[in-house]
């Protein structure tokens, strides 16, 4: 599969998911912010693309999770420098950049974009081959 | 105004009018969650398998299965789990994160959580309340100790 076909699936994984129109599943789209997600359609999200791709997700590859319970990487409701540097090393999709410079957990989910999880797919489908 | 203020009580009084009451201890967080029944039955008709077996503790679909796969079941266990989260600050715990914790329902709508202490902090005790209507079902749990 290539880059345009993952990119078509996710597209229209991401649309029946979350009720939107394709031509609004961008690559710089937000899940949350842009295409209105929550919690519950992270995992819908999740089952979905393991079904269309035929993959498992194990939990916390694709959205960060484990990290947000280790008090190193959380304090106070933000993450930590350690935190941030442990995003970038367990989730090189996800880019923190902009996040960073107010790392409020509850602002975290903004970060996850369709571009993450093309870029995710890429390399676990990669993988498969 | 009137109605909404009636809701709100509803959240903290239960059938009899008596005030939930928690244990002692200082409270160290709250959560709250409302989950639409029509889109917990959506969810369950695209993924029954997966989100029970993934999301559910063996006793939650013992009893789930008690309750012959009521929707309404289902949705009182997910909006207690992130209900749950939520007291922490933590919104999303990842899929695993939902079967780590159990919701032991008790009478009158109340139910505690048992969770690892990594979840809560040591010697921490989590109770809550279900409530809702038809359509929405809500879960709010408090941390305390």
């Amino acid at each position: 599969m290539n880059d345009k076909d993952i990119f078509s699936k996710v597209q229209e994984t991401l649309a029946g998911a979350l009720g939107v129109d394709r031509e609004d599943v961008k690559p710089e789209a937000s899940l949350t912010r842009d295409l209105g997600a929550e919690s519950i359609d992270f995992i819908d999200i999740i089952f979905r693309l393991e079904k269309n791709f035929d993959i498992k997700i194990p939990s916390g590859e694709l959205f960060p999770a484990n990290i947000l319970n280790d008090e190193r990487f959380v304090k106070d409701g933000r993450v930590t420098p350690e935190g941030i540097a442990e995003l970038k090393a367990k989730h090189p999709y996800l880019d923190v950049t902009s996040f960073s410079n107010d790392p409020q957990l509850t602002k975290l989910a903004e970060q996850f974009t369709v571009r993450m999880i093309v870029q995710y797919l890429q390399e676990r489908l990669a993988k498969k081959v | 105004m009137v109605a909404h203020k009636r809701n709100l009580d509803g959240l903290f009084s239960d059938k009899a009018g008596g005030i939930l009451r928690f244990p002692g201890g200082r409270v160290r967080g709250i959560g709250i969650d409302l989950v639409s029944c029509r889109r917990m039955a959506a969810f369950l008709k695209r993924h029954r398998e997966k989100f029970s077996g993934r999301l559910l503790t063996k006793s939650e679909r013992v009893l789930w299965q008690r309750k012959k796969y009521a929707v309404e079941w289902f949705a009182k266990f997910f909006a207690a789990k992130e209900a749950f989260f939520k007291t922490g600050n933590n919104a999303w715990m990842g899929v695993d994160g939902f079967r780590a914790i159990e919701i032991l329902p008790m009478r009158n709508n109340h139910f505690s959580v048992r969770a690892a202490a990594r979840f809560n902090g040591r010697g921490a005790k989590s109770y809550g309340r279900f409530f809702g209507t038809q359509k929405w079902i809500g879960a709010f749990v408090v941390i305390c100790k």
